[in-house]
């Protein structure tokens, strides 16, 4: 009974912070940063989120890397897992979410409120927080949330339907050629080429909003390798 | 001034991370350190940190802690050949009273089954792999002092036992069986008196004895172990 209170109360201050957390987000201050740099990057890159105009512009080197490594991770683990044989099961239903949440209905509402937010925080991150990373990443746990009522395999039928793997890696492809591309337009690689736009309107900051979008399905799709073959070899290693 | 608040809130959690035993709290601690640390980020004026901090730590780390839950969550069942309690058919599957209460019991603990068929209960000497529970029409007379030291007993539901013309200590269950097959009428039958089934849970996992203790508990209130008895039993 107190095991279960704790668990419930758990929950309770997750929600509470997490709506304090989206609450908070459009008051904060933009104290501690020196005016020059501010003011300097929104001539420069016209992204009114400064740490995407750094990481998508200025850093984009390390960005490119950092998806690398990324893909890396996620290939590493489907390759060494796909010669290992899986859990004879005839369904991977994982059950999880049994206790937590009592019902279907309850599964299908956060994965599709979750996958809205992934894709709603992957076309914003130039305006404000989030970005390709962050919505990837909540766009991964929509579907491992899925999974809680629905069959695994059935899932990643669906996905081999889409081709998603495929398309994950002309992704990663994808990236660099569009930083090379920047060497036609302006002499100069992985920068912004395309009209900055007016600050604060979808439309801004250059390629932000494409890099966000393809950054934020590759790590949508590195997730679901990764937990996929987690799952279906669990109990083997 | 307040992203401190949410650091000493995860420096708590952390705390408690490191006193529960239990492996599904130490998940949602986990959880909420997670959710606490996004927090303070938040206050100290980086919220993508501290999106990414939520996403992963909060969101993300958490289920998959919870699926790999079920890799350790393995128990191991020693079972001696009990008619109408646990018992396998010709197509191989296990059956049975004591199969039903325990399946229940690992599916509400999200933990599978592995089964170990002993053919005496001088048998467990020479298995050397860990065994969680001992199970197959159990009763208190059968078991030895040596068995004792590493198992102790839960009570499920009374019985009869008696003695046969050989000496031996035989309950309601086997006899009915060696009725119903024709084997044995009832007269070979003496010092009849009651008895009850136990299952024997090893020492080495402290919580476990008085977790499945509540669990048959709560099967008896619930009425479900009636229904286990009228379709296993008769």
């Amino acid at each position: 009974m107190i095991k279960k209170l704790f668990n419930y109360s758990v929950i309770i201050i997750l929600i509470f912070i997490t709506v304090l957390l989206i609450l908070e987000i459009n008051t904060i201050p933009l104290n501690n940063i020196p005016e020059k740099y501010s003011t300097s990057v929104l001539k420069d890159n016209g992204s009114l989120n400064m740490v995407s105009a750094i990481y998508l512009d200025y850093r984009m080197y390390d960005t490119i890397f950092e998806i690398t490594v990324f893909f890396i991770a996620a290939f590493g683990v489907s390759t060494i897992l796909s010669n290992i044989p899986s859990t004879k099961q005839k369904s991977a239903n994982i059950k999880i979410s049994k206790d937590l949440l009592q019902n279907n209905v309850s599964v299908n509402l956060i994965f599709l409120l979750s996958t809205i937010f992934a894709v709603y925080i992957m076309i914003t991150g130039h305006l404000g927080p989030g970005g390709g990373f962050v919505g990837g990443v909540i766009g991964g746990t929509g579907i491992l949330i899925l999974s809680g009522n629905k069959d695994l395999y059935q899932i990643e039928k669906d996905f081999e339907k889409m081709k998603i793997h495929n398309i994950e890696k002309y992704v990663l492809i994808a990236v660099p050629i569009l930083g090379i591309m920047t060497l036609f337009f302006t002499g100069n690689s992985l920068v912004n080429f395309l009209p900055q736009g007016n600050p604060g309107s979808i439309f801004s900051g250059g390629t932000a909003i494409i890099l966000n979008f393809l950054i934020g399905f590759k790590v949508f799709a590195g997730t679901w390798t990764i937990f996929y073959h987690f799952v279906n070899h669990r109990g083997l290693i | 001034m307040i992203s401190s608040i949410f650091w000493i809130l995860s420096l708590i959690t952390v705390i408690g991370i490191i006193i529960s035993k239990d492996l599904l709290i130490n998940i949602l601690l986990f959880g909420l350190f997670g959710t606490f640390s996004s927090g303070a980020y938040l206050f100290m004026g980086a919220p993508d940190v501290s999106f990414a901090s939520f996403a992963l730590g909060a969101a993300f780390t958490t289920f998959v802690f919870l699926i790999s839950i079920r890799k350790t969550g393995k128990l191991t069942v020693a079972y001696l050949e009990a008619p109408y309690m646990i018992t396998e058919n010709e197509n191989g599957e296990i059956w049975g009273f004591e199969f039903d209460v325990l399946k229940e019991y690992a599916n509400s603990s999200n933990m599978d089954l592995d089964f170990i068929k002993l053919e005496s209960l001088d048998d467990l000497k020479h298995h050397s792999t860990h065994i969680d529970i001992l199970a197959g029409g159990l009763f208190e007379e059968m078991i030895t002092e040596e068995i004792r030291k590493d198992f102790t007993s839960v009570k499920e539901i009374p019985t009869r036992i008696a003695l046969d013309k050989n000496g031996d200590l035989r309950d309601l269950m086997r006899i009915k069986s060696l009725i119903v097959s024709g084997e044995q009428t009832l007269d070979f039958l003496t010092e009849s008196k009651t008895s009850e089934y136990i299952l024997l849970i090893s020492k080495h996992d402290k919580d476990m004895y008085s977790k499945i203790n509540s669990f048959i508990k709560k099967l008896k209130d619930e009425g479900k172990i009636e229904e286990y008895i009228s379709r296993n039993l008769g």
